[in-house]
């Protein structure tokens, strides 16, 4: 191959290989925004990003894991032996302050809160988590798991 | 229904390795093995003879009941008591004593005294055993295989967190079973070391057939170098490979739920992990306990061994997953 | 014929005037000494003599319980049985922060201290000029996780004053010097690590020159331990911790156990299985008293780490102990563990109350704890014996008594709490007969004022993960009120005796407010209804009440104002482990939660809300 042909060819590879390496700031902002599950309300108009519900939504055995899951995983120590309250507050009520609708729950689970919530997403599977949340919104309905007596 | 009996007697016959009762080595599973060929004997004998005295009726009287009417036995009814009522009630009580007798060897008071130096306590679907004999310092936990002496009587105490369990070790002894709520006792001795297998014996689940446990009957002084290795904390991780590998158990799900003695991991609820390598199987002695297996078992237990508590940790790949194993494979 | 009529008669005569003999004294006499049922109004016994060893509060108020040797006595008399229903309301301040208001404000300087609960800001008010603006206000801005991990609501009890700083403990296991005149921070220490679970809640003791702190975080498997900081620095000079070998508890050569059961090298470790000691609780969360003469420091430990028994074999040392330290060096002279292996939660820092009195007719340097447990200790402080344990609450079953000879509860099997079984109707619950608010004793009665619950349980152990930074229970508890009709009371324990002489009792809860004696033979405690009530000292007739607008669970104090006058100060804000129940974020219809005190305390939402306030009652 003649010189010249070769470096075309080379330098036309760094280019490309230069384009792939370097984010330029426009492209930076035309990436997908971090936050998947809005807590708060979605400003300005246009659709809010598609939230995921619970695969295990209307599933009694996933709430009886979930159930199995809320002790072995200490949420019964401080929210309560059946969600009634204590270190943290009450699952068993309709008062909740990251929302609650199943993707809320999910991720106030998955990320952890501020004054204390731990964030589990980091050690639990997903899979245990939707299970959680099936047992939570369980609770005071008659699909709820050994309810307290 | 006797032939069907000595049928299956005669197959047990043929199993042979670590799981026949028809191979005892302790006293008392010699004492059910001698009764089951007692029992197979009596029921080749009245077999036997109930075949002969059929083919013999069914060859001698031929033709039409017209032709050959049945005789006018005077002595018949005697032949229904005694051949139908009384020889069988004979044999019947005389098995049922000897039985009697084989069951008079089992232990299974609950409150002994001493206690038991050994507790298994049955989940779904492993064996948690733990070892409490002397100070309270030096108890420890392990999993799914029993460590024995040879040549003594060792008490176990039996219960069980979930549904009731069944221990049955045939080469050694009958079952017992794990209730929950109800503690249990059974007494066992192997007169020969080896490595003798058993099942849980009570359906208790998706995984009942996949709960064994492994009891090795050792020599005393293997026993107490066992005993003592096993007391000990967990091993210190020398290679970078299981440093890292300790990293990642600590920082991950895995100390959530598994304890390693000597570290921050003290889950409950799983098996303890100090020394599972120094154990011959995983997931209840379903899986060898190798490279290969382990790492498949961390990232897709419910595939081998569906419905487990374990979940499918399938973040765990490539480096991460190869030093995770490296460092629960020195955990000797 | 006659004679032997005669002899009849005489024979009969004396046998009968000798069986009335008898009976009278036999039976009569007997009958006259036999203790009198509780709540009349005896006639009250000539008062044991009771020596205090530690300088009183006469005016200021700077120590968390008035004085070293936590007696809660003050020897103002100005406000008395004549005049207290007089009593009316001078002032009050909201903090703000509607959570558990524990503890108790101090005072000097005419400036009243307060410490709120998380954020634990420290305001200093002027008395000079009560209706005015606050002097200052410090903000120390907590670690705002710590709140998830304040096993019983973000509370605080309490400050010490000395050397001009107000010294106290935030939530996240920081200890801060503020300038009492300031406002300034004059340092700020870490002892604590919160990711663990480990917080500070109670109050520190300053002694000379030193500064004592305990943890909290029994209930996540926090080791618990007492650290000493120098004052002026707030650098750490030693901390001695509740379980490990002998070296991480300070036990050295001159420890001397007085039980054989408390003898033994290396008993925190060896008392454990494997490494659980690691795991092992025994926080200091409660009080401190110290004797100046002796130079020893008197504290209890918390429950050991993972609250189901048969998931931690062994005595389980140091946890539910009484230790006895040297001050300066923190190396231990005694220990006495009230309950090994402890089965019920049962925390024993209550205050350990110092006062010299005769005892069997010897006069006798004595501790006295009013145990959660249910039994009134009576201690020998030099030695560690246990001179008495008799029951305060009589629904206490877990034990029938304790044998003096070794130190050990007599248990009843019955109550044992097991894995995978349920004990039903133990007695007392983990809260216990008596929570961490402190009791007063008071020299002209010869009374120990105790403030008594009546609570019972069901306690399941359970199998338990531990997870640093959740809770390590393994136990599901619910919780109910105690046999008897009354939830709480008020109890005038007589010392000498080892027996209640009056009771105050409340139908529904129990009683969460600290007691203050006075020398006008004033008590001064609150209800978690809301009522501050004065009672006489020795009649137990309550002359005075007030309904403040929440539920009291701190501890009265009182001061000299600067015009000279007596005034009674106390928080009016609900919240504690019982408590806090009646916070909006807490649901009734599952009585396991909070730790099984839902199951007690299901109506406490009618009868208070959160509150916030400090009262201040004068003339």
């Amino acid at each position: 191959m003649r010189m010249s042909t070769f470096l075309l060819i080379a330098s036309a590879g760094l280019a490309m290989a230069a384009c792939g390496c370097y984010q330029s700031p426009a492209a930076a902002e035309g990436a997908q925004p971090p936050t998947f599950v809005p807590v708060g309300p979605v400003p300005g108009a246009g659709n809010a990003p598609v939230v995921q519900s619970n695969p295990y939504a209307t599933d009694p055995t996933a709430m009886e894991e979930g159930r199995k899951l809320f002790d072995w995983y200490n949420c019964s120590g401080c929210h309560g032996g059946h969600g009634g309250g204590g270190m943290g507050p009450s699952l068993r009520d309709q008062t909740w302050i990251y929302g609650s609708t199943d993707a809320d729950i999910f991720a106030s689970i998955s990320e952890g809160r501020g004054k204390g919530m731990p964030a589990w997403g980091l050690k639990v599977p997903e899979q245990q988590i939707w299970r959680l949340v099936a047992y939570i919104k369980s609770m005071r309905t008659p699909e709820e798991p050994d309810p307290p007596k | 229904m006797n032939t069907m009996c000595a049928a299956y007697l005669f197959t047990m016959l043929q199993m042979n390795g670590s799981q026949s009762m028809m191979s005892p080595v302790g006293a008392a599973s010699q004492s059910i093995t001698t009764l089951a060929w007692i029992v197979f004997g009596v029921f080749i004998a009245v077999s036997v003879l109930m075949w002969v005295l059929i083919t013999w009726v069914a060859v001698r009287r031929r033709g039409t009941l017209n032709d050959a009417p049945p005789p006018e036995s005077p002595g018949g009814q005697s032949w229904i008591l005694v051949g139908g009522l009384m020889i069988p009630l004979v044999i019947l009580t005389v098995l049922f004593i000897l039985n009697l007798n084989v069951m008079a060897g089992f232990p299974i008071h609950s409150d002994s005294d001493p206690p038991p130096e050994i507790q298994v306590i049955g989940h779904q679907w492993w064996w948690e055993v733990q070892y409490v004999a002397g100070p309270v310092s030096e108890h420890f936990s392990t999993a799914n295989e029993i460590h024995i002496p040879v040549g003594r009587d060792v008490d176990i105490g039996l219960t069980s967190t979930d549904v009731i369990h069944s221990f049955w070790i045939p080469r050694i002894n009958g079952k017992e079973d794990l209730v929950p709520g109800q503690p249990n006792m059974i007494r066992i001795r192997a007169d020969q070391p080896g490595t003798y297998r058993g099942q849980c014996a009570e359906y208790c689940g998706a995984q009942h057939a996949h709960m064994i446990i492994l009891v090795v009957a050792q020599t005393p002084d293997e026993y107490d170098a066992w005993l003592a290795h096993q007391r000990l904390p967990a091993t210190e991780p020398s290679s970078d490979e299981a440093k890292q590998g300790e990293q990642v158990f600590l920082t991950g799900a895995c100390a959530l739920c598994h304890a390693i003695r000597g570290t921050d991991a003290a889950g409950g609820i799983a098996p303890d992990l100090t020394h599972m390598a120094s154990r011959q199987g995983l997931a209840a002695n379903t899986l060898a306990n190798d490279t290969a297996n382990l790492e498949a078992w961390v990232t897709h237990a419910q595939s081998l061994k569906p419905n487990v508590i374990m979940p499918n940790l399938t973040q765990y790949t490539g480096v991460q997953l190869r030093d995770l194993v490296a460092y629960l494979q020195q955990l000797n | 014929m006659f004679s032997r009529i005669a002899k009849h008669v005489a024979v009969i005569g004396t046998v009968l005037i000798l069986s009335y003999a008898a009976y009278v004294g036999i039976v009569r006499v007997r009958a006259n000494s036999a203790p009198k049922a509780r709540g009349a109004a005896d006639p009250p016994a000539a008062p044991a003599l009771i020596k205090f060893i530690s300088p009183l509060p006469n005016g200021t108020w700077t120590l968390p319980a008035g004085d070293y040797a936590n007696t809660r006595y003050s020897p103002e008399d100005k406000i008395n049985t004549q005049n207290v229903k007089n009593l009316k309301l001078i002032a009050t301040f909201s903090t703000g922060i509607t959570h558990g208001h524990e503890g108790q404000p101090l005072v000097v300087n005419n400036t009243m201290y307060i410490v709120t609960p998380y954020p634990n800001d420290l305001l200093a008010i002027d008395l000079k000029n009560l209706t005015g603006p606050i002097k200052w206000k410090f903000e120390p801005h907590p670690d705002t996780r710590a709140q998830g991990r304040a096993c019983c609501d973000t509370v605080n009890r309490g400050a010490s004053f000395a050397d001009g700083k107000v010294v106290y403990n935030a939530l996240d296991d920081t200890t801060i010097a503020v300038d009492g005149t300031t406002g300034e921070q004059v340092w700020r220490a870490k002892t604590g690590d919160v990711s663990l679970g480990e917080t500070t809640t109670g109050a520190p003791l300053i002694v000379k020159k030193k500064v004592y702190i305990g943890n909290s975080g029994g209930e996540f498997g926090v080791r618990g331990k007492l650290v000493c900081l120098d004052l002026k620095t707030g650098k750490e000079l030693w901390r001695a911790y509740s379980q490990g070998p002998d070296s991480d508890v300070r036990i050295g050569a001159d420890f001397k156990p007085f039980y054989a059961k408390d003898q033994g090298k290396d008993l925190g470790v060896t008392s454990w299985e494997g490494d659980k000691w690691k795991r092992g609780g025994g926080t200091i969360w409660g009080w401190l008293s110290y004797d100046p003469q002796t130079n020893l420091i008197f504290y209890g430990t918390g429950n050991p780490g993972v609250w189901d028994p048969d998931l931690r074999p062994g005595d389980n040392k140091w946890s539910i102990t009484i230790f006895a330290r040297d001050a300066d060096t923190g190396y231990a002279r005694w220990a006495y563990q009230i309950e090994p292996h402890d089965n019920y939660d049962y925390d024993e820092i209550m205050e350990n109350i110092l006062v010299d009195m005769d005892w069997n007719g010897q006069p006798r340097k004595l501790l006295l704890h009013p145990a959660r447990n249910g039994f009134m200790f009576v201690l020998d402080r030099e030695t560690g014996e246990v001179l008495s344990a008799q029951k305060f609450v009589e629904s206490t079953n877990w034990a029938s008594g304790y044998d003096l000879k070794t130190g050990l509860p007599i248990k009843n099997p019955v109550f044992s709490t097991h894995l995978g079984k349920v004990a039903s109707g133990v007695c007392p619950s983990s809260t216990g007969a008596k929570e961490f608010v402190p009791s007063a004793v008071s020299p002209h009665t010869g009374y120990l004022y105790i403030p008594a619950h009546n609570t019972c349980m069901n306690y399941e152990g359970m199998q338990a993960n531990y997870i640093p930074g959740t809770p390590y229970l393994g136990a599901s508890v619910k919780m109910f009120q105690g046999p008897g009709g009354f939830h709480g009371e008020l109890v005038a324990w007589d010392i000498q005796n080892a027996k209640p002489v009056w009771t105050i009792k409340d139908a529904k809860f129990p009683v969460y407010s600290g007691v203050l004696a006075t020398a006008g033979d004033v008590v001064f405690y609150g209800t978690l209804e809301g009522w501050f009530r004065a009672v006489d000292a020795k009649t137990g007739e309550i002359l005075w009440q007030f309904k403040t607008a929440s539920g009291i669970v701190g501890d009265p104090m009182t001061y000299t104002g600067p015009d000279g006058k007596q005034y009674v100060a106390i928080y009016s804000g609900i919240g504690g482990w019982m408590g806090a129940i009646a916070q909006p974020d807490m649901s009734v219809d599952d009585p396991y939660a909070a730790l099984g005190a839902t199951g007690a305390m299901s109506e406490i939402k009618s009868y208070s809300s959160p509150g916030d306030n400090v009262y201040i009652f004068g003339f």
